[in-house]
């Protein structure tokens, strides 16, 4: 557990933090979000001492983070910042091996390490292990650096606007990732962002932040339902319905889907039996989704893939640990009623519906 | 593509530069290629190579005279460029900055002209003049390099517990490190003409011959001691260049597509 008691910092005479408490319980996902200056990324990095309360104390398992040697306590705190950070003279591997080699690993523990690493945040280790930073896009580099902070499995992780620099589709996907990442490992993770969707959708805790003091410390659903004034007000929007469905993950509401092979070839039986579902997706044999088809175009006695409307699954689908708000903005964007859903490796595993997003909207504790 | 066609160019490069290498050494080495293109050059002089000491000799001299101050350079000019940079060391850096460029400012000759009292005559005082001139570029380099240093590099390798010694060894040094070679390469090459002055103060080195020359009024003799030294500086350079390629770049995506 990480508590932060009381904690003042001052510069001079400008008090960037007033008195600042919360506790993050082990396992649980703590967002500190804020106007930029508002003091959220000076509180993460009162964690791993990066910076040191003028007054207050930290304490990390009941342990004052003072009593323990800086150095120390980061080797045991992950930490993945925004501009990533990697070291742009050392591979990959040697970037994700830093704290593991400055920990004594051996060499053999630490390559094992990270394969398996580079493999959980989604990058083929025989491709990746021993690239350059330069070589790497924007997406892929902040994978990297999760896995560098993930390395010698620290039980806490501090992510300082961990996909601030990235663009929209690939934060979308990285957040997928994180969602997954998170529900296997269950760290204790302190998470600064001033994207409130981004907030939404990864907190258990969201603690906002306005000129050096804590405004309102809640879950996402009480944020989004009860702002305690004008300012949550203000910061949370008009549009909370819609970005309460930031809560939801796709993983968790999908449904099965029907599907065709490429090559399957229909009889006026089974085209006539099938005319209440309205779309077909075509997934070929390594489950990789190829088109989809609407019954009125099937045929019978012809290969599916001749009528099929073929797609990009990139464009069409979402990853599955996207929530329910990506899931119909997708929708939106793509004018359809039905998205597929895809795993990391981009198989067809599901699909959502508007009628599902409907269903969560009706829900009653979805009301306030 | 383009991999290929900037291999090519480079390997004509290499190729060109080992012809002019082994014309180098040629000319140094081999007294009878020496003798006949001087004489080639300048048919009315009766002499044309110097005679008091052998070209190899007079090159011997000439390298452990840049040999020794440009080592003492790097080896004074990166720690105190290294401690200038760090917290401790900061109040001294507009101190350290300006002393360099006065020691370059100074004309070597003037530094001669006053360490051969302090220091006698010979191989000291040009090793003294020479050093203070040549720690310039390499304690400006040393700080531009480090300095330059992304403050996110540093940031993160506090974050994931490395001390301020490791920072310095595994981040901020080989991040630099292209820049701080720089720096000594320039030394180098400034020290192997600036050298050639040292025969003023009775160091040996090229300079000899270019002086005896003067003296003498025979070009020959200026010529022999002056293309050497031309010559040393180009290969030095060279060297030293390749040798800077192993460091780490910044630029490197750039670099390889010229």
């Amino acid at each position: 557990m990480i508590e932060i008691r009381g904690v003042s910092k001052f510069y001079g005479n400008f008090r960037a933090l007033d008195n600042i408490t919360f506790n993050v319980e082990d396992g649980k996902v703590c967002v500190l979000i804020g106007p930029s200056g508002c003091g959220k990324s000076t509180t993460l990095r009162l964690i791993n001492r990066m910076i040191e309360p003028s007054e207050g104390a930290v304490l990390v398992n009941g342990t004052n983070v003072r009593s323990v040697h800086a150095e120390k306590l980061r080797r045991g705190i992950g930490y993945v910042i925004q501009n990533v950070g990697l070291l742009p003279h050392l591979t990959v591997e040697q970037n994700v091996s830093i704290v593991p080699k400055l920990l004594g690993w051996d060499d053999v523990r630490m390559r094992r390490r990270t394969d398996e690493l580079l493999d959980l945040v989604g990058l083929e280790p025989n491709v990746y292990r021993s690239k350059r930073p330069h070589e790497l896009s924007g997406g892929e580099a902040q994978r990297v650096g999760v896995a560098r902070a993930l390395a010698a499995d620290p039980p806490i992780l501090l992510m300082d606007e961990p996909f601030g620099a990235v663009d929209p589709l690939n934060r979308e996907t990285l957040q997928a990732e994180f969602t997954s990442i998170q529900r296997k490992l269950r760290k204790t993770v302190v998470f600064v962002t001033h994207d409130l969707d981004e907030a939404i959708r990864v907190a258990d805790l969201v603690v906002l932040m306005q000129a050096g003091s804590i405004v309102q410390q809640d879950s996402p659903e009480k944020l989004l339902a009860y702002p305690r004034n004008r300012f949550a007000r203000d910061f949370v929007g008009s549009d909370r319905a819609l970005k309460r469905l930031s809560r939801f993950i796709v993983h968790d509401y999908m449904r099965k889907p029907s599907t065709l092979r490429p090559r399957q070839i229909l009889t006026e039986e089974e085209v006539a039996a099938n005319m209440k579902i309205r779309y077909f997706w075509v997934v070929d044999e390594n489950g990789f989704l190829r088109g989809w088809t609407d019954l009125k175009d099937a045929m019978a006695a012809v290969e599916v893939r001749s009528y099929m409307t073929p797609i990009k699954p990139i464009e069409v689908g979402v990853h599955e640990y996207v929530s329910m708000r990506d899931a119909l903005a997708r929708m939106m964007g793509q004018g359809i009623k039905e998205v597929p859903v895809l795993d990391n490796q981009w198989h067809l595993v599901g699909v959502i519906t508007l009628h599902d997003v409907e269903t969560i909207t009706e829900k009653g504790d979805f009301s306030w | 593509m383009v991999g290929t066609s900037s291999r090519l160019k480079s390997s004509v490069r290499l190729a060109i530069g080992a012809c002019l290498i082994a014309a180098g050494v040629l000319f140094v080495f081999d007294h009878a290629v020496l003798e006949w293109v001087l004489r080639n050059l300048f048919p009315a002089t009766t002499e044309v190579v110097y005679p008091r000491a052998t070209l190899p000799q007079l090159l011997g001299t000439h390298l452990l005279l840049v040999g020794v101050s440009s080592v003492a350079a790097a080896v004074v000019g990166i720690p105190l460029g290294i401690f200038v940079t760090r917290p401790v060391g900061r109040d001294f850096l507009p101190l350290v900055q300006d002393l360099s460029s006065l020691a370059q400012t100074f004309p070597p000759v003037a530094v001669l002209a006053l360490a051969v009292p302090a220091l006698g005559f010979g191989f000291k005082p040009a090793i003294a003049a020479l050093f203070l001139y040549s720690i310039l570029p390499v304690v400006n380099n040393t700080i531009s390099g480090l300095q330059a240093v992304a403050p996110v590099l540093i940031d993160s390798s506090k974050g994931v517990g490395m001390t301020p010694m490791q920072i310095l060894f595994y981040t901020e040094l080989p991040v630099a490190a292209r820049v701080i070679a720089a720096g000594v390469r320039t030394s180098v090459v400034i020290n192997v003409g600036t050298a050639t002055i040292g025969a003023v103060a009775g160091a040996g080195g090229l300079g000899v011959a270019i002086v005896g020359g003067l003296v003498r009024d025979n070009a020959a003799f200026v010529i022999e001691g002056a293309v050497t030294a031309g010559l040393l500086a180009l290969a030095i350079d060279w060297i030293l260049s390749l040798a800077e390629k192993r460091f780490y770049a910044p630029e490197r995506e750039t670099e390889t597509r010229r």
